[in-house]
């Protein structure tokens, strides 16, 4: 499909997701009240629950739905797979310990992030080590590598929850399997994700380069060493930041890149902002079940996503083979 | 003429193994080389180091009177092409958009196609015959047509010196000597020159008119066609016997 018909098309699915998004909810508010509140703040209830709840809580659910899409891409290119997500290669656990690392010492809020860098970053150099560097184009070895590091992050995220008081420990589960409820602050994951989007698609066009190969593009003349830096910087950048501030929530980075790369091929120029276009629809809609499938109860937007991308990355799997 | 790329005392390994040593070597304009040498006696790592794809262990390796290390990425692919000996394509990505990928080193930072980049890339695509491939996905298309399309890339990148790893992989018998024929044809004969890795001696024969035999102890032998080719040194480059034949103004080669 034609960048000039997929993007305006994701730009009106994920409208039309966000505008359900802020119809529907544990509260029944009936949908012309709604849409007074957002055009005139009308009823001061409504006008309450909208600005204050469901408004910030959409828009938090796209940015870190486009960041972590964003960052599967990124990834994916890096390493010239298709498989490859942070959430399944160890970089989102890695910043998930971290980011419960600093929970269980009660250092101050913003230092969760540094944290969640500081594990990501850590995570990803074990991840390129020992698969063999990007280079190799060994998937099993790369996936393995991925999985075991993930289930050493999960060891030692059960460690640390077990240590923690049993006062403190619902927030961090809940906050584990990817809650949207406590959002801290749009802005930083907002900047965030501003940031990072411009240099990717500047560099759209070595980046393209990437997936024919390290020699080949170096022999056509892209810098493969910066390009590289560019990729992984920004990728635990935008994985550390959204798990810092939303938890770990798998496979939006591998689903969403891959449908995109489905019907308008694997061009960065498209790849990127359409990528994080899907990645905030996929999340507003995940976040849209877990509050209203099982209504008054809230399930964790975590959940569906997984639940959507396991068949996908096992179909993904076989295909490959 | 000044040479458009020059070894001086280059000595190559690859892990420990030693293979090229103490190499001089010149490539002037118009002169067309073909390598030929034992498996593992530095023929793929020669060209790597050529095109700045590999280090080399002494001496130096000189772009148009610059060494490579001192040139960036982008400036030694306006010099240096090369086409692998191998490739693997993992993501869809259309012939077309592949063979315009080879005008990356001529653009600017916005990666913006020029009228001329869109005219060069359709010129490379119909001297390899890819016209009615253009639109198809690279990960789609067999062996031979994948190394035509590598072909069409590396000409439309249009570098002083192209380098080929066993161009003639996967082609087909019937097609492979028109083609590589064609390849050189359209070289400027002023400003470029051409280096292909070759398995085979009579093609060799055919297509070059420079040879530089690779031998297995790091030593080589540099010169005109003419001069190089004989069943002699042929015998001592792979370690087996090997006979000429002369039929009209093709010479053949043949081990036994």
């Amino acid at each position: 499909m034609q960048g000039r018909l997929l993007i305006p098309l994701l730009l009106l699915c994920l409208l039309l997701v966000s505008l359900l998004s802020l119809l529907l909810g544990s509260v029944q508010l009936p949908p012309a009240e709604i849409l007074s509140a957002l055009l005139f703040r009308g009823d001061a209830l409504v006008s309450e629950i909208l600005w204050d709840y469901r408004l910030p809580r959409t828009l938090f659910a796209i940015v870190i739905g486009a960041m972590l899409a964003v960052a599967g891409a990124m990834m994916q290119t890096l390493l010239r797979n298709p498989l490859a997500d942070p959430y399944i290669l160890g970089t989102s656990g890695g910043a998930a310990a971290g980011v419960l690392a600093a929970f269980y010492l009660a250092l101050p809020g913003w230092f969760h992030l540094v944290a969640a860098v500081g594990g990501a970053l850590f995570s990803t150099i074990l991840l390129l080590l020992f698969s063999g560097f990007i280079g190799s184009r060994d998937t099993n070895r790369l996936l393995l590598t991925g999985i075991v590091l993930t289930t050493g992050w999960g060891a030692l995220i059960t460690f640390l929850l077990t240590l923690s008081p049993s006062s403190s420990l619902p927030g961090m589960l809940f906050w584990l399997v990817g809650d949207l409820n406590e959002q801290a602050s749009l802005f930083v994951p907002a900047l965030v994700l501003l940031m990072s989007l411009p240099p990717m698609l500047f560099a759209a066009k070595p980046l393209d380069m990437l997936l024919l190969g390290r020699q080949q593009a170096a022999s056509l003349g892209v810098d493969v060493a910066r390009m590289h830096l560019l990729l992984l910087g920004f990728a635990i950048l935008l994985t550390a930041t959204a798990v810092a501030f939303a938890g770990p929530i798998g496979f939006v980075g591998l689903v969403a890149p891959h449908i995109i790369r489905l019907m308008s091929g694997s061009g960065h120029r498209l790849l990127i902002p359409a990528t994080a276009l899907l990645g905030g629809i996929l999340l507003v809609a995940a976040d849209l079940l877990s509050r209203t499938l099982v209504a008054p109860r809230m399930m964790p937007a975590g959940v569906f996503m997984t639940l959507l991308g396991v068949p996908l990355f096992l179909y993904l799997i076989r295909r490959q083979s | 003429m000044r040479p458009l790329a020059e070894c001086d005392r280059v000595c190559l390994e690859a892990g420990t193994t030693r293979l090229v040593r103490e190499l001089d070597w010149q490539l002037m304009p118009g002169e067309c080389w073909g390598i030929l040498g034992p498996n593992g006696s530095g023929k793929t790592t020669l060209l790597q180091a050529l095109a700045g794809l590999h280090p080399v262990a002494q001496g130096e390796i000189r772009l148009d009177g610059t060494p490579v290390c001192k040139l960036s990425r982008k400036a030694i692919a306006r010099h240096v092409g090369l086409l692998f000996q191998e490739t693997h394509y993992p993501f869809p990505m259309r012939v077309r958009e592949l063979v315009m990928a080879g005008r990356y080193a001529w653009q600017n930072w916005r990666g913006a196609g020029s009228d001329s980049d869109e005219e060069i890339s359709a010129r490379a695509i119909g001297i390899m015959h890819l016209e009615r491939l253009a639109e198809r996905h690279v990960n789609t298309l067999s062996g031979g047509e994948r190394r035509r399309v590598a072909l069409a890339t590396l000409l439309s990148q249009q570098a002083g010196i192209q380098l080929l790893d066993e161009p003639e992989n996967h082609l087909d018998p019937g097609i492979r000597l028109k083609l590589l024929e064609g390849f050189i044809e359209q070289l400027d004969s002023q400003k470029q020159t051409s280096v292909m890795v070759l398995h085979e001696p009579a093609l060799a024969v055919r297509l070059c008119s420079h040879l530089l035999l690779l031998f297995d102890d790091g030593s080589y032998l540099a010169g005109e066609t003419e001069q190089v080719a004989t069943a002699g040194n042929l015998t001592r480059l792979y370690g087996t016997p090997f006979h000429a034949v002369r039929n009209g103004k093709i010479l053949l080669f043949y081990p036994g």
